[in-house]
């Protein structure tokens, strides 16, 4: 057995060489909120840790008093952790409470509320201007209902109305709105059109959106547990229609115990009980994704979304019928997918995510010699070091950069 | 000044302590190897650390002569890879030849022969004696077949005789084999039946094996393009089995411009030099293979067990115990591959989903001692996790504990 052990020695000892590979540069990194984060009884240096790995900048729980807030803070702190903080002083003395943290290093926003109705945003303006009188650096955060809640609960029959109401009434830096589109073996019909709703009034805002990815089981009609495919395809979709921030529902499986809401939500990458689920370690995956390609989509100025396939594009969206001049063919073969034209700093991307979530696709892409392709860890290659046609996995996204042409 | 070095000390400490994630213990690179079949006109520094980035540490490649060996291994230098020796002058003066490289920094060991059969070893023998009055300390490579080739092809009445034969006359230092297992929807008999025999009379020998993963087409009735799902099965069967190396056949395809050629295509470069969608998920899979190296290199197998409600593959053996630490192990009669290894201090258990297109459920209860080791190497407690979890196509989920003193 001696010998053997030489052999392993050799390996051992030829050191590689660095590869000195291009790499996309970034100016920071995409937002990652956590909702249902950890529990205040959990609220420990080592659970903090353990949401940093799986790749959360920011977290959000709803605090039962501001001693809680500020141990959660504390301890965020020490692991690199942002909150959004979110307790009952914050609503009954903003003015305190808001000098009471404003100065603290984790601190990154304020949660008003959760799906507010129309009537209720009036007053959430006055709050939200309450806090920005006192600090102006930290964000005010409301999260809109999706475009299938009716009119009892939007307190409107018009979506639109709704959204434009809320980017006028709340003095909001983002917008921000829940959709959990991914059933067990289909797509939601409207959560295209909600991209295109909320992306196109945020850009008529001036104002960058968030939106989400489902962490958890949800309900029986749901996809369950959740697949790194149906992550996927939630979050590049987002990314693609110009997203500036990813959210997680939720980090931890939400019970009557510590959820608000009441809501009994299963399956979410730390059960009930404290132990890592499988879906742990997939989001622990996507947010490292998102992370390599934070340089394609954070800052980026969506271009165009389209959508091909032989079927039906969704409801609301636009037929891909042109490619920028660089890109000379691409081909799904009749599979459904987004593509999503964005600019950043100097360069074009063509963002290819494949909307079939259970099953890969063919992509076939020809582009001029200017072309680079983005790996997934953020490494860009001459898109001629690959085949021009590829397999595209269930919900994964394929990218492509070359220079902007000069205008 | 002394007190903001101490608080500087201080953030320092805190902050490496916050980060610090127990790992396993790096103990060296696995070997992994593959023919390559790079083209001589694409012998180039950026092919070579295209190579690399692959996750492939040591290259197979037939070079016309010296020169272009040469050339060779000194881009291989430059690229931090190495290569195996393959070249006709190596056959015609091994002696001198081997002398002229022997020392070479990107100097593999010696590319003998692949597939021989029996009646071949004695010359074998010869040429690999020949090479080692010169150098003792590198690697012979002769890759043997698998055990459903037939007579014809080993030149011997069984396939025992014929390993056998193999490990009495050749001085290897590894026994190599090839099987490619995974069909289309199933896969083949006999292959853990061949990882049972190879993986124990290598054991007998006191040689390490080293075992395949297909990362080409192959033929119709095989699985293609290759999934990043047979991959891993092929890779972490092999390891689980106590393999010390793995092969990729293969990483260039080839065109053939004679009739006695293969064809092989869809591997991680096709035949005009671009890389293909299999160029990605090699990348993974090497990676994933040197994350976990640390278990797996220098490991002592102590048992390798089969579950499943149906028949368990013939020649291996039902699982029906397990080491004291684990008090539950339950795929729900899903087909799966139970290792138990040791290296250092510490024992492993490596369970392998054996379904290459479907995933398991996985249940495992351990002592307070048991740790899970994560894809990346990192170690956590397995009680930071649920007891019930998916376990991914063909894909691996290892726990560790102290090895119990004897």
């Amino acid at each position: 057995m001696k010998k053997y052990f030489f052999i392993i020695l050799l390996f051992c000892l030829s050191a590689g060489l660095s590869n000195g590979q291009q790499k996309l540069a970034s100016n920071g990194e995409i937002p990652i909120l956590a909702w249902y984060s950890i529990p205040s009884g959990e609220t420990t240096v080592e659970r903090y840790l353990e949401m940093k790995e799986a790749g959360i900048t920011y977290q959000f729980n709803g605090y039962s008093n501001a001693e809680e807030v500020q141990k959660a803070l504390d301890v965020a702190q020490k692991t690199g952790i942002k909150m959004v903080i979110s307790c009952p002083e914050l609503r009954t003395d903003p003015e305190k409470t808001v000098k009471r943290f404003m100065n603290h290093p984790a601190l990154v926003g304020y949660h008003l509320q959760d799906e507010p109705s129309i009537s209720q945003l009036k007053g959430l303006g006055e709050w939200g201007r309450q806090i920005k009188a006192i600090d102006k650096k930290h964000f005010c955060y409301v999260n809109l209902f999706p475009n299938h809640a009716d009119s009892i609960q939007l307190g409107t029959k018009d979506y639109l109305v709704y959204v434009r109401e809320y980017i006028k009434q709340i003095p909001v830096q983002f917008i921000s709105f829940d959709y959990y589109p991914i059933m067990k073996d289909r797509i939601s019909k409207t959560w295209y059109n909600n991209l295109e709703q909320v992306s196109g009034e945020a850009v008529k805002a001036g104002l960058p959106f968030w939106a989400f990815a489902l962490t958890t089981n949800y309900d029986n009609d749901h996809v369950t547990p959740q697949t790194l495919a149906a992550m996927r395809l939630q979050v590049y979709s987002d990314l693609a229609y110009g997203a500036q921030g990813i959210q997680y529902f939720t980090y931890w499986s939400a019970t009557s115990m510590n959820a608000p809401s009441g809501e009994d939500q299963r399956g979410a990458p730390i059960t009930a009980t404290g132990k890592r689920s499988v879906v742990y370690d997939r989001v622990k995956l996507m947010s490292q994704e998102i992370k390599n390609l934070s340089g394609v989509f954070l800052g980026s100025k969506v271009v165009s979304v389209r959508h091909t396939g032989k079927g039906m594009i969704p409801g609301g969206t636009i037929r891909l019928t042109t490619l920028p001049k660089e890109i000379k063919v691409l081909d799904t073969n009749g599979a459904p997918a987004l593509v999503s034209v964005l600019e950043n700093g100097g360069n074009t991307f063509l963002v290819i995510v494949n909307k079939d979530f259970l099953s890969s696709i063919n992509v076939t892409v020809f582009g001029d010699e200017s072309v680079n392709k983005v790996l997934k860890d953020g490494t860009v290659v001459p898109a001629s070091a690959y085949e021009n046609s590829m397999e595209l996995d269930p919900g994964d996204a394929e990218i492509f950069m070359f220079p902007t042409a000069k205008k | 000044m002394t007190r903001i070095n101490s608080l500087i000390a201080f953030f320092v400490f805190l902050a490496a302590s916050l980060c610090a994630q127990e790992k396993l213990a790096n103990k060296g690179v696995m070997p992994i190897n593959a023919y390559a079949f790079i083209p001589m006109n694409q012998i180039n520094l950026t092919r070579f650390l295209e190579v690399k980035e692959s996750g492939i540490n040591l290259v197979i490649d037939n070079f016309p002569d010296i020169a272009a060996m040469k050339k060779g291994l000194d881009l291989a230098e430059k690229a931090g890879i190495k290569l195996l020796l393959s070249c006709p002058e190596l056959k015609s003066e091994p002696e001198k030849t081997a002398g002229l490289f022997m020392n070479h920094p990107a100097m593999g060991g010696y590319y003998i022969y692949d597939e021989p059969g029996m009646s071949l070893f004695p010359e074998l023998k010869n040429w690999c004696k020949r090479i080692q009055t010169v150098d003792k300390q590198h690697l012979l490579y002769v890759n043997i077949w698998p055990d459903f080739a037939g007579p014809s092809l080993l030149k011997a009445d069984s396939y025992k005789t014929f390993v056998s034969e193999f490990l009495k006359e050749l001085p290897v230092q590894v026994v190599s084999f090839d099987y490619y297992p995974v069909m289309a929807n199933h896969l083949s008999k006999s292959w853990y039946q061949n990882l049972e025999l190879i993986s124990t009379e290598s054991k007998k020998a006191g040689l390490p094996f080293w075992a395949f993963a297909l990362t080409s087409n192959y033929d119709a009735d095989h699985i293609m393009p290759q999934t990043l799902a047979a991959l891993r099965l092929q890779s972490f069967s092999n390891l689980a089995y106590g393999a010390q190396g793995i092969c990729y056949y293969e990483y260039w395809d080839r065109t053939p411009t004679s009739a006695a050629q293969e064809d092989d295509r869809g591997g991680p470069i096709n035949a005009a030099g671009k890389r293909t969608v299999v160029f990605d998920r090699v990348k993974q899979m090497s990676a994933e293979i040197q994350a976990l190296s640390p278990l797996f290199l220098g490991a002592k197998t102590i048992s390798v067990r089969h579950t499943g409600k149906g028949m368990i593959p013939v020649g291996t053996i039902r699982l029906t115990t397990l080491p004291k630490p684990i008090k539950v192990l339950d795929t729900n009669g899903a087909p799966a591959l139970v290792s138990v290894l040791e290296n250092g201090e510490n024992t492993f258990l490596v369970v392998v989903n054996k379904d290459f297109l479907n995933s398991i459920n996985l249940t495992v209860y351990g002592d307070e001692t048991v740790k899970k080791v994560l894809k990346d190497g990192t170690l956590v407690p397995a009680s930071n996790y649920e007891s019930t979890l998916e376990l991914d196509p063909g894909d691996i989920s290892v726990f560790m504990f102290p090895s119990e003193r004897r």
